[in-house]
């Protein structure tokens, strides 16, 4: 089946349709979900298909699941913060907090779904994955930013010198938003790395305070804000990918 | 390779035909509720899935033939739901297309994990073990758009159609279809791939 994959590269559609249509082998299925991962013509693809074939699914006779399938899902869903309500943070919050000490806020699912759903119906497509690879005084750190939307361009990963990393964005939003680069140290507030071109490779600079925190579990994000940057220099648009630092070397 | 993408990628390509349907009532409340647990809203997901989880358990059960697997999918199924309804976007899919896409992967992997073990129970019992649960998605999709699919098909040679459907509705790779019809897996693979680009030119008559 790997011959198929690699041997049909004009038919691109077709592949997508096979992986619609529940034909392929795992490692095609996997192939085919990394590339729709940095394509976002070809993601566009497997989705257009998908809603082809979907009456077939819809067709389907129904069946009630037992009741402990919800017991389950619900025992699985992360507990609500004891410190807050189940509401999403809202702005107002956010931009009244004390820069620091606010991590229970910025690393909760909570704060990363409100700040996706203001993304709903915009491009999501703009970023996809990136890679960075940050060489700093103890060891190399890397971070691959995975998407959050459905079709990806694609970003290339590359490394500078120490407290530097180069991000290259492929594709832009569909809007006037640019992206915007920000690094979550635990327990800390989003602090922006700059803002990104769209068109290029862009080299940012890490402070050198905030270069200690570059620890394995500090979070990268890149956000869609106004031309004008983002208010209170905080992130407010939608987070159109995220990832995690990791060491190296293992 | 990243610089020259060309900025416009995102939106030449033509909407999915499913993006422009007439809403339907439920179909509206769907994409609420679904950008209500993006918020993490638990009580949405509990909508969600009291609207949903009978379409997509069929679903499941009809692709693994076999009710505890089903379940365990199930469950996967609206934790996905739970960590990505962030990424929902009701202008490129349907959001009862994007939850069966969902189901039908989920247990589509599942599949290819456990394969070589039999289904326990004849696909007929394990379909029929429950009583006929209210079809709360009935109201969602356009009738017409599911009649469209099922004229396009009784266009297609009587083999071609039957593949496609045995491929869709159990999820089998092109290896197991080749063994239950009897025929070579080129010929399969020839009749899947006629069929669904016939499929795709009738659909976009």
């Amino acid at each position: 089946m790997t011959s198929d994959v690699e041997s049909h590269p004009a038919d691109d559609d077709l592949l997508a349709a096979e992986y619609a249509l529940g034909v392929l082998d795992a490692p095609d299925r996997r192939r085919v979900e990394a590339r729709a991962a940095m394509d976002v013509a070809f993601a566009h693809d497997v989705d257009a298909w998908a809603e082809r074939l979907a009456p077939l699914a819809l067709a389907v006779p129904v069946v009630e699941p037992p009741s402990r399938v919800w017991s389950r899902i619900e025992a699985a869903l992360p507990a609500t913060p004891a410190d807050a309500s189940s509401a999403p943070p809202t702005r107002a919050v956010a931009q009244s907090a004390a820069p620091q000490r606010q991590g229970a806020l910025w690393s909760s699912l909570a704060f990363w779904r409100w700040l996706s759903f203001g993304s709903m119906g915009t491009a999501f497509a703009s970023i996809i994955a990136a890679t960075f690879i940050v060489e700093n005084a103890v060891e190399p750190l890397f971070a691959t930013l995975v998407p959050l939307g459905g079709g990806p361009s694609l970003v290339a990963a590359a490394h500078t010198g120490k407290g530097q990393l180069v991000i290259s964005p492929a594709g832009s939003a569909a809007d006037h938003r640019v992206p915007q680069l920000w690094l979550i140290a635990p327990g800390e507030l989003p602090r922006s790395l700059g803002r990104l071109d769209s068109s290029r490779p862009t080299r940012v600079a890490i402070p050198k305070d905030i270069r200690r925190e570059l620890v394995e579990r500090s979070h990268l994000a890149i956000t869609l804000e106004p031309p004008s940057g983002a208010p209170g220099n905080q992130p407010s648009g939608p987070v159109v990918a995220r990832g995690q630092f990791e060491r190296l070397s293992h | 390779m990243s610089d020259d993408a060309p900025e416009t990628a995102v939106d030449e390509r033509p909407r999915v035909r499913g993006g422009n349907r007439v809403p339907s009532v439920q179909r509206e409340h769907l994409v609420e509720r679904l950008s209500a647990v993006a918020a993490g809203d638990r009580a949405a997901l509990g909508d969600v899935y009291r609207m949903t989880a009978a379409k997509l358990f069929g679903v499941c059960i009809r692709i693994l033939g076999n009710r505890a697997e089903a379940e365990d999918v199930l469950q996967e199924v609206y934790l996905t739901v739970w960590h990505k309804a962030g990424t929902f976007d009701p202008a490129r899919a349907s959001p009862i297309t994007w939850l069966a896409t969902i189901a039908r992967n989920r247990a589509i992997d599942r599949l290819r994990t456990s394969s070589g073990r039999p289904r326990s129970e004849p696909i007929d019992e394990v379909m029929h073990l429950s009583d006929p649960a209210p079809d709360a998605l009935s109201g969602i999709e356009a009738a017409d758009e599911n009649r469209q699919l099922m004229e396009c098909l009784e266009e297609l040679d009587q083999k071609q159609a039957h593949v496609i459907r045995t491929a869709f509705l159990e999820g089998v790779t092109y290896e197991a279809l080749a063994e239950r019809t009897g025929a070579p897996l080129g010929t399969v693979k020839s009749w899947v791939r006629r069929g669904l680009l016939k499929l795709r030119s009738c659909l976009e008559r």
